[in-house]
């Protein structure tokens, strides 16, 4: 049983593979485009819901980051720690009064998790065009639903992502608890569950996604040049005298 | 979680009311007060030292800057008075304007540094601001002491081992844990408990922080009802009402300035004082001077846990009343804790000087002068007041009190006789305590409060 399983997603990541090999564009392109839409959409909502932002950093300590992480000054967990949630840029939009209208920082952490969701997108599209292409996969009929799935999930997920506030010791509010004013702390504490939640559910809801419709790619690859080769035989068989009538 | 009794516990917090004495200052091995000048050692040069001083000095925001930067000029003209630092060099001040937006302000502070080549650099109140100029102080090599702009993302997520920057400004959530505790004791049979806060990390703040401790000290309290008026707003009437149809026992605020004006003064319109008690975070904490003698008396009056001009009272404390004094000589009104605040970080750069001359003769190199004020400890008009080395974060009791009117003062005033002090080291999470995850508690206070602090019993 445990052979199979990892027989089934070697072979789903082989297919993964072959695709992206195949289709390195289409791969390109959506992780590309699934990876801006993560940055500039809670950018978006924020500038249409408060207002635009009118400054934008990358963090200028960086740069002493390496020295830092060398140096025996800070213990290893802190180091770790820092590094889970050290910020690389961050906007800000200004306000009149002693805190910003909002603050939108991006850390390591997210866009590990960025490009984490973008590769998945990458490699879903990327299957299902190779899929196409090879007459494999049913001709993309596993792959619509995932896809459906994967794109609810993930509107869900981005719409609902957590916004990092630089208030007075803020909390991390999700974009949407920022952009619309007045809601209760229970309001905000089930859109941060949610965020949690369908951020989980992006990730492990498309993780599988792709590996299913890889799967079945890989599968119906395997079909198709079994019975191509069923096929190849039975022209040789049909080749053989004495077999006719 | 062991069953403790509330009055144990508040015991236990070290809380004071009406303190006769003053707490120590935490892990400082030494405090000094502003007259420990001796004569410099060592060749000292004659050119001004130049300050950077940026805080709001228009908008809303201007009741919070002006009295910084009136903190900040005092200091200064009580040092250029005695003949300047060591002896010998004059503070000169280049003032900037806050309000001119976060990428006006990291200009600014680039053009103070290179092209003014100011020594050090002070003020802002904007935790939008800090964050900004925080790690750009540190590539520029500016010595810094951040008078408020309190953020935990600073030093959390930007800046994890500040060299040249360090923060005068209280905690942020000694505001919510102060006024709970306070209430806690003044009003321990509340249970039904309604919140009026500005929608911004402020008041979410200071909602979690009040509602933790509440939860903890008052057992079977709940929350009726919940505002959130945009900051800014002058028109309280909808929250008002929304509060008193809840029929609470309590309602707790922590809107500010301008805006709490408008609040208590439509507030007294609907008799919301008279049918639940009252406590506020901040209430005379921005502007002493602008709280009527019609504000109401006997409510729990917050000042940012931080400061208020009455206290410490009398002679008990002559720094405060000699502070009071020069300030109100200077600028014809009373100090709030910006006012204060600025001026203690001027002094704290001053001593901090004054030490490491002593040490190594002449003018001293930043280093030197950081090295003094990692840990420095410093008795203040407010108390004492010490950096720690680790986050460079300067920390001093908290405190809150009542308000009341009383003949010597044209508005009302926070009752020096009954004010509620608490050290601030047993309601902060110690050092060490880990952040806390995404998604997860809101601060390391919280989260420290939430998982340490038993449930109590009457």
């Amino acid at each position: 049983m445990r052979r199979a399983v990892w027989s089934a997603v070697g072979r789903a990541v082989g297919s993964i593979w072959d695709a992206v090999r195949a289709r390195p564009l289409v791969f390109a392109s959506v992780a590309l485009a699934v990876f801006a839409l993560n940055l500039v959409l809670p950018l978006a909502v924020l500038s249409f819901a408060r207002k635009p932002w009118d400054y934008f950093s990358f963090n200028p300590w960086l740069s002493q980051l390496p020295g830092w992480l060398a140096s025996p000054q800070a213990s290893f967990d802190r180091k770790l720690t820092f590094l889970q949630n050290v910020s690389i840029f961050w906007f800000t939009a200004s306000s009149p009064y002693d805190a910003p209208e909002w603050g939108f920082a991006v850390g390591l952490r997210d866009l590990v998790r960025w490009a984490f969701v973008a590769s998945l997108f990458g490699a879903y599209f990327a299957l299902w065009a190779y899929a196409r292409t090879r007459g494999a996969g049913g001709q993309g009929r596993g792959g619509r639903p995932g896809g459906v799935a994967g794109a609810v999930l993930s509107t869900l997920g981005l719409s609902t992502a957590p916004c990092s506030v630089m208030g007075c010791g803020a909390p991390v509010l999700p974009v949407v608890g920022l952009a619309f004013q007045g809601l209760s702390s229970s309001a905000l504490v089930g859109l941060a569950t949610l965020s949690s939640v369908a951020n989980l559910a992006v990730e492990v809801g498309l993780s599988l996604v792709v590996l299913v419709l890889a799967w079945i790619v890989g599968r119906d690859r395997a079909g198709l040049r079994a019975s191509a080769g069923v096929r190849l035989e039975g022209s040789h068989l049909d080749a053989v005298p004495g077999r006719q009538g | 979680m062991a069953d403790v009794s509330r009055r144990d516990f508040i015991k236990q917090l070290g809380v004071t009311v009406g303190a006769a004495a003053l707490a120590g200052p935490v892990g400082a091995a030494v405090s000094a007060g502003p007259a420990e000048a001796q004569s410099a050692a060592g060749k000292i040069p004659d050119t001004p030292l130049k300050v950077g001083q940026m805080t709001f000095l228009s908008g809303p925001a201007a009741v919070l800057g002006e009295p910084m930067l009136k903190g900040t000029l005092l200091a200064v003209e009580e040092i250029n008075a005695a003949g300047g630092v060591l002896g010998k060099r004059k503070i000169e001040v280049v003032k900037a304007d806050e309000a001119a937006g976060t990428d006006a302000n990291v200009k600014e502070l680039k053009r103070l540094k290179l092209e003014e080549k100011i020594d050090f650099f002070t003020g802002i109140t904007s935790s939008g601001n800090t964050p900004a100029l925080g790690p750009v102080a540190e590539e520029l090599k500016v010595l810094t002491i951040f008078v408020d702009g309190c953020t935990d993302f600073l030093f959390d997520k930007a800046v994890p081992n500040p060299k040249y920057v360090f923060r005068i400004t209280n905690i942020q959530s000694a505001d919510g844990v102060t006024a709970a505790i306070a209430t806690a004791m003044t009003w321990p049979h509340v249970r039904r408990i309604a919140h009026i806060h500005p929608d911004y990390s402020y008041g979410r703040n200071a909602f979690d922080h009040t509602k933790i401790v509440l939860d903890k000290m008052l057992p079977g309290v709940e929350v009726v009802m919940e505002g959130w008026p945009k900051l800014g707003t002058t028109d309280f009437t909808a929250h008002i009402t929304k509060a008193i149809s809840a029929k609470p026992d309590l309602l707790v605020s922590s809107v500010w300035g301008g805006d709490y004006i408008a609040f208590y003064k439509q507030g007294l319109g609907y008799g919301l004082f008279k049918q639940m008690k009252f406590t506020s975070t901040i209430a005379f904490g921005v502007a002493p001077h602008a709280i009527g003698k019609d504000h109401p008396e006997g409510v729990i009056a917050g000042v940012h846990a931080n400061y208020y001009f009455t206290y410490p009272p009398g002679n008990r404390w002559p720094l405060n009343t000699e502070f009071v004094k020069k300030y109100y000589a200077r600028w014809k009104e009373y100090p709030n804790f910006q006012a204060e605040g600025a001026y203690v970080a001027m002094q704290m750069y001053k001593l901090a000087i004054e030490r490491a001359n002593r040490l190594t003769g002449g003018w001293p190199e930043d280093e030197q002068i950081i090295g003094q004020l990692e840990g420095l400890g410093y008795s203040g008009p407010a108390g004492y007041i010490y950096f720690r080395p680790d986050n460079h974060q300067g920390y001093k009791d908290a405190m809150t009190g009542f308000s009341k009117n009383v003949d010597s003062y044209p508005f009302q005033i926070l009752d020096p006789a009954s004010v509620i002090t608490i050290p601030i080291r047993n309601i902060t999470a110690p050092p060490g305590w880990p952040a806390p995850a995404l998604n997860g508690p809101p601060t390391r206070t919280y989260d420290w409060i939430e998982k340490t602090w038993p449930k109590m019993r009457e």
